[in-house]
């Protein structure tokens, strides 16, 4: 039996442990809050996964993924450290844990770990499915990364599409943009009356104009599929206004 | 530039020549394309159970018949697979219909001028990974049941679907294997998609519309009404199109020795402008889903000094090329900053239909849309030799008589001779008709 206070005690103050992820002070913190059932109940949900076989075979360290991982370049990600606390997250849940709050949200997705890892490991599809298992368990982390997203998740939920010209019509989105944001947004309304495509035209709340029995039928297709109580511990109010406006169009959750 | 690369290891000075590093990647390149074809018996494993699937009807397949006009192409794997030329379902991006949309309108044009009737559907979300990979909000029965929902609807269209997105083409390539080996995904989006109304209509291939580009290639290059031969133009492969499921890209033996993604290159080439090389071209744009909207910093920095900055000094291109809603607006809206701070290096990004229509013709604006880049372009058009400023005049004429209510042009696709296979008498969601 493995003593689980001995190796919560080596998780030290710079969050240094085995397979090392320093500075990670706030995701050691958090682990050391919870209790072991909950970390191993985490394991679980990833062992269990449907995915989770096509996605992890062995991972043999050879930091091929790693060495083509753009946040890699940029800030402290590494998805050979994935794969390798994925492979001993049985006997070390904590560990898990750890990385999962915080660390794998600065997965970019591209894939170019899949690509490239001679065992066929897919670390970005692994951090796909802990980013969905985080959001479920209303981890602190997801609620700290999608806060300033959900405008995104409500209308992909509600139309099936996402950035949309509305977006553009105020400054504070996208301000990095410099003068031409001011100018687009200026000008969005008739330019928007401009574009040639006949779905598109005009179209200033949607990507394109989608029928009214398309949006019921994804919100019907999320709905049964568990996404909105899925999402609720990490976005209770988004999945409220999802209910809501759900609910207008004749479609009740429950 | 220095010929050598140096770098200091242990205080020990490693250097290679030029040379040695192009012969490097090369290696490297090759064996990837080998490592892939070793991958490849799962996916060919994946396509025989479709079959199989078919065959018991479990599923129906959504053949890429005759009546589409098919033309053969060979992926990484060394499979052949077929592109639908005619009737095509389009299957818009979310990113590029929102704010970029002269890639969708450069590339509806192109099939008008072709005279390639197409179905422009209202009937359709996009494949809604954005929440998949970005924020981990939906999940592997959402996602799939998205998928078929939408591919049902082009079947029912007589359509075949051709999907604009690199992250919806590399998602469906993802909910396509899932949803044929594991059972229990596919009984369980069975049920909610007979509670639509709607079948598991699976195509027999998956294709992007810049697959669809590269086999049109001629076609495009014979219609060309400027001169591009001194145009220097480098390509970004999107990831989504060749490293998600790598096996289903197309890959050419004459593009770029067949060990690099074939399409918006061969489009380049046909059109017989220079294709330059560089040596960040496997790295992403920098978009990273969630990055570019709330941590634009990483996505910004990534896509100036990864892409911009490398791909300037280089090779000089006059204009950087992609086929991804994504990649088109990280590293065309992220070279803002970095000039804001000083930085002088800067280049037009536009999507390989643009660039197109533009050498066939189509006007900057009103067409190919050029107005929502950022990136200044004109350089692009003067050494191509368009008279952007004459366009540009038109254009602004344009939007005054838009304002004083003329009614906007369209582009209409020209008429189908395909019949749709269903009509659409469908039962509403509470079952009444």
């Amino acid at each position: 039996m493995m003593d689980y206070e001995y190796y919560l005690a080596r998780l030290n103050e710079d969050g240094w442990y085995y397979g090392g992820l320093p500075g990670l002070q706030w995701e050691t913190e958090q682990a050391r809050k919870q209790n072991r059932e909950f970390l191993k109940k985490i394991v679980d949900e990833l062992y269990n996964d449907e995915r989770f076989h096509e996605f992890y075979y062995a991972c043999i360290n050879c930091g091929n993924c790693t060495s083509v991982c753009p946040p890699f370049r940029f800030v402290d990600f590494e998805p050979r450290i994935v794969v390798q606390k994925i492979m001993h997250a049985k006997d070390e849940p904590e560990l898990l844990y750890q990385m999962m709050d915080q660390y794998i949200w600065a997965c970019f997705q591209c894939y170019s770990c899949w690509d490239i890892c001679p065992a066929h490991n897919n670390p970005g599809g692994l951090v796909l499915i802990l980013k969905e298992i985080a959001v479920k368990n209303g981890l602190d982390s997801s609620k700290k990364a999608l806060e300033p997203y959900s405008k995104i998740v409500y209308k992909i939920m509600t139309t099936g599409t996402q950035i949309t010209p509305d977006m553009h019509t105020t400054i504070a989105l996208f301000r990095d943009w410099g003068p031409h944001k001011a100018e687009l947004a200026k000008n969005i309304r008739i330019d928007r009356k401009a574009v040639p495509v006949p779905s598109m035209n005009g179209v200033m709340d949607k990507s394109w104009k989608v029928d009214e029995r398309t949006m019921k039928e994804l919100m019907y297709i999320h709905k049964e599929a568990g996404v909105w109580d899925s999402i609720k511990k990490t976005l209770k109010d988004v999945v409220d206004m999802i209910e809501e406006t759900a609910k207008e169009k004749g479609i009740k959750n429950g | 530039m220095d010929n050598k690369l140096s770098i200091n290891f242990n205080d020990e000075e490693i250097s290679l020549t030029k040379e040695d590093q192009k012969l490097f990647q090369k290696l490297i390149e090759e064996r990837k394309a080998k490592l892939a074809k070793g991958t490849i018996e799962d996916y060919l494993r994946m396509l025989e159970k479709m079959k199989e699937l078919e065959k018991k009807e479990e599923i129906i397949l959504h053949h890429v018949h005759e009546e589409y006009q098919p033309r053969l192409v060979k992926t990484l794997s060394g499979r052949i697979k077929k592109i639908p030329t005619v009737e095509l379902w389009q299957h818009k991006s979310c990113g590029q219909c929102g704010h970029i949309p002269g890639y969708i309108s450069s590339l509806y044009w192109i099939m008008n001028e072709l005279n390639i009737p197409y179905v422009d559907d209202t009937n359709q979300t996009s494949c809604t990974a954005w929440n998949y990979y970005g924020s981990g909000t939906s999940n592997s029965i959402a996602i799939t049941a998205v998928f078929l929902r939408n591919m049902h609807v082009a079947y029912e269209k007589n359509a075949y679907p051709l999907i604009h997105c690199g992250t919806s083409f590399g998602d469906y390539k993802e909910c396509r294997y899932l949803v044929v080996m594991s059972d229990e995904i596919r009984n369980k989006v069975r049920a909610i998609l007979k509670k639509i109304d709607r079948d598991i209509v699976i195509p027999e291939e998956l294709v992007h519309y810049s697959e669809w580009l590269h086999v049109m290639r001629y076609e495009i290059a014979e219609r060309k009404k400027f001169n591009v031969s001194n145009i220097k133009v480098a390509v970004h492969a999107a990831c989504h199109t060749y490293k998600l499921m790598s096996e289903d890209y197309t890959y050419d033996d004459n593009i770029l020795n067949g060990i690099r993604p074939a399409p918006t290159s061969s489009i380049v080439l046909a059109l017989g402008a220079k294709l330059v090389d560089y040596s960040n071209w496997y790295d992403c744009c920098g978009f990273g889903f969630r990055h570019i909207l709330t941590e634009r910093e990483i996505s910004r920095s990534f896509a100036y000094f990864r892409k911009i900055k490398p791909i300037v000094e280089e090779t000089q291109a006059d204009v950087l090329i992609t086929h991804d809603t994504g990649c088109v607006t990280t590293l065309d809206k992220s070279q803002v900053v970095p000039l804001a701070h000083g930085y002088k290096e800067t280049i037009p990004v536009i999507a390989d239909s643009q660039f197109a229509a533009l050498a066939m013709g189509a006007h900057p604006f009103r067409i190919c849309q050029l107005h929502w880049h950022i990136a200044d372009w004109k350089n692009l058009l003067n050494k191509m030799e368009i008279d952007w400023q004459s366009a540009w005049d038109d254009y602004k004429k344009y939007i005054e008589e838009l304002k004083k209510g003329a009614k906007p042009f369209l582009l209409i696709p020209p008429p189908r001779k395909l019949q749709p296979r269903i009509r659409d008498e469908r039962k509403n969601l509470n079952g009444e008709e």
